[in-house]
Order: structure tokens, then C-alpha cells, then sequence
């Protein structure tokens, strides 16, 4: 990565969630929330690219019940693994 | 930048104690970022926008316009983006009507993009303001299952097994499962921290 791209990136924000992300992915137990991924409207919105199909999900529940660690895809695309190296 | 192959997710983690610094610009420039991290050469309006705040002697802050826009042409050249905002709840709450303005923003301009928030109870309201008719799902729950992973992989980890009477284990492996409530688990992990 050149020096100017590093900055830029810099500029457009200095968070840092990979960190975090690392540190969540960490703590987390194998197979957590995975009821989620079992449920109809996570397989709609998740698997389906018709634009009917709500783009959102919402996941609520009381501090503490384990939001943070639910998973959002059930595989982890590629570039995913690569952006979280590189961010 | 095109790339219409890829599938892309970007998370942000909302935090109560960084309110000084979240705004619904700098949040979407995080996620701008991680769209943009792995593309060599930056997208030419990024660059631009970084040129001309580079120029300004107070360096400007983000403009939630031109994040927006710059945000919305990267997801369009994505065939899938996911969009993660975890603990919207710890957003600060002046901020969020913003916040929420570009998301429906997004959401109309990108349907390729498909949202994915986690927030304590109370966000549902909001979310029914700004985007309703979502898809309605039970609250998160930690299951049974959940539970005895969880606690079996804190066991696993004590830096004294020694000390730990067998029996103790087996209780605590079968009692506090069926105990399970969200409140119970967070007692459980402070108590961890205690003895760990």
C-alpha cells in the first residue's frame, strides 16, 4: 500500500474496527447464535438479491443476551478476510 | 472501481464511551474505508475529496453529502454489500436521526445492499420510523446450547484447572444452562472476571 493510500484512508477515518473485530471474533464460542442463521427471515434476507426482500434485520434483545456476537453471513466471502487485513 | 464479483461486508462498532467522535459521517466514512481498503488504485472522487481537505488549514471535517455519495458509488460497483452496525443504541441519539436519513438514502439508491443493526430493545421504533415493514424477529436470546459453549470454553480456558473441584464443574455446567437469562449471563461473565 503507497504512503498517499495510507493516508487517505487515514483521513477517511481513523476507527478502527478491525481491532475490535478481531477482538469479538476472539471471544466468541463456536456455534453462538447460530438460530439465527436457521430462521426463514435470515435466509431471505441473507441469500435473496430481490430487491422486495426488506434490506434490513434487525437484532434486539437487553444488554448482555449476545448481539455483538451474532454473525451477519453464514460463510465469510473472500474479500472479506482480505479487508479485514488490510483495514 | 468496479468489482462486480464481490461480496462485501464492513462492521462498525458504536461505542457509548466514543461519543465525542461518532456522527453519522464519520461512521459511514468507516465503512467507506473498508470498502476502499483493498482497492488499488483509491477511487478518484475519494482522492479528490482527501486533496481538497488537505488543501483547507483546518482540514475540514466530513461532509455527510459527499461521504454518502462516495459511499453509495462504491456499493454500487459491489454485486453484494452487507452492512453491519453493531449497538445502534450507543450511537449518540442526536446524531441518529442523520444517521437513520442516510440509510434509507443508501438503501433506496443501493439494492444490492442489505443492513444488518443490533441495538437494545428501544431501537425498534426508530427503525419502524425510517424503515419500516423489516422482517420481525424474536429478541436475541442466548440459547441453552449458547450458554454450556460458553461456559465450557471459560472453563477450558482456567489458568488453575487444579483447584476446580469436579464436581463444581459438572453443577455449573448443568444447573446454569437452565437458568438462562440475559441478565444471569452477564452476572455469569463478571463473575469470571472475578475469579479469572
Amino acid at each position: 500500500m503507497s504512503d498517499e493510500t495510507r493516508q487517505i484512508l487515514e483521513w477517511l477515518s481513523p476507527m478502527a474496527p478491525r481491532e475490535r473485530h478481531q477482538a469479538v471474533r476472539e471471544g466468541r464460542v463456536d456455534g453462538v447464535g447460530e438460530w439465527l442463521l436457521r430462521t426463514e427471515e435470515f435466509d431471505k434476507w441473507h441469500t435473496s438479491e430481490d430487491r422486495a426482500v426488506h434490506p434490513l434485520l434487525l437484532c434486539y434483545g437487553d444488554p448482555g443476551v449476545g448481539k455483538t456476537h451474532l454473525r451477519c453471513v453464514k460463510v465469510a466471502p473472500f474479500k472479506y478476510w482480505k479487508l479485514v487485513k488490510l483495514t | 472501481m468496479s468489482d462486480r464479483d464481490s461480496v462485501v461486508v464492513a462492521c462498525v462498532y458504536c461505542d457509548f464511551h466514543a461519543h465525542k467522535e461518532q456522527s453519522a459521517a464519520s461512521l459511514l466514512a468507516s465503512l467507506l474505508r473498508q470498502l476502499v481498503a483493498g482497492v488499488e488504485p483509491i477511487p478518484g472522487e475519494i482522492k479528490k475529496a482527501f486533496d481538497r481537505a488537505k488543501s483547507e488549514v483546518d482540514g475540514r471535517a466530513h461532509q455527510l453529502p459527499e461521504i454518502c455519495a462516495m459511499l453509495i458509488k462504491s456499493l454500487l460497483s459491489l454485486r453484494r454489500g452487507f452492512i453491519c452496525i453493531d449497538a445502534l443504541d450507543e450511537f449518540p441519539a442526536k446524531h441518529r436521526p442523520d444517521l437513520w436519513k442516510s440509510l434509507q438514502h443508501i438503501i433506496k439508491e443501493c439494492p444490492n445492499v442489505r443492513l444488518f443493526i443490533t441495538g437494545r430493545p428501544h431501537i425498534r421504533e426508530e427503525a419502524k420510523k425510517y424503515l419500516p415493514g423489516y422482517p420481525n424477529l424474536p429478541p436475541v436470546q442466548p440459547t441453552k446450547e449458547d450458554i454450556g459453549g460458553y461456559l465450557a470454553m471459560r472453563l477450558k480456558k482456567d489458568p488453575d484447572p487444579y483447584l476446580m473441584d469436579k464436581r463444581l464443574e459438572a453443577d455449573i455446567l448443568r444447573i446454569i444452562p437452565d437458568k438462562v437469562s440475559g441478565a444471569y449471563v452477564k452476572s455469569i461473565n463478571s463473575e469470571f472476571k472475578v475469579t479469572n
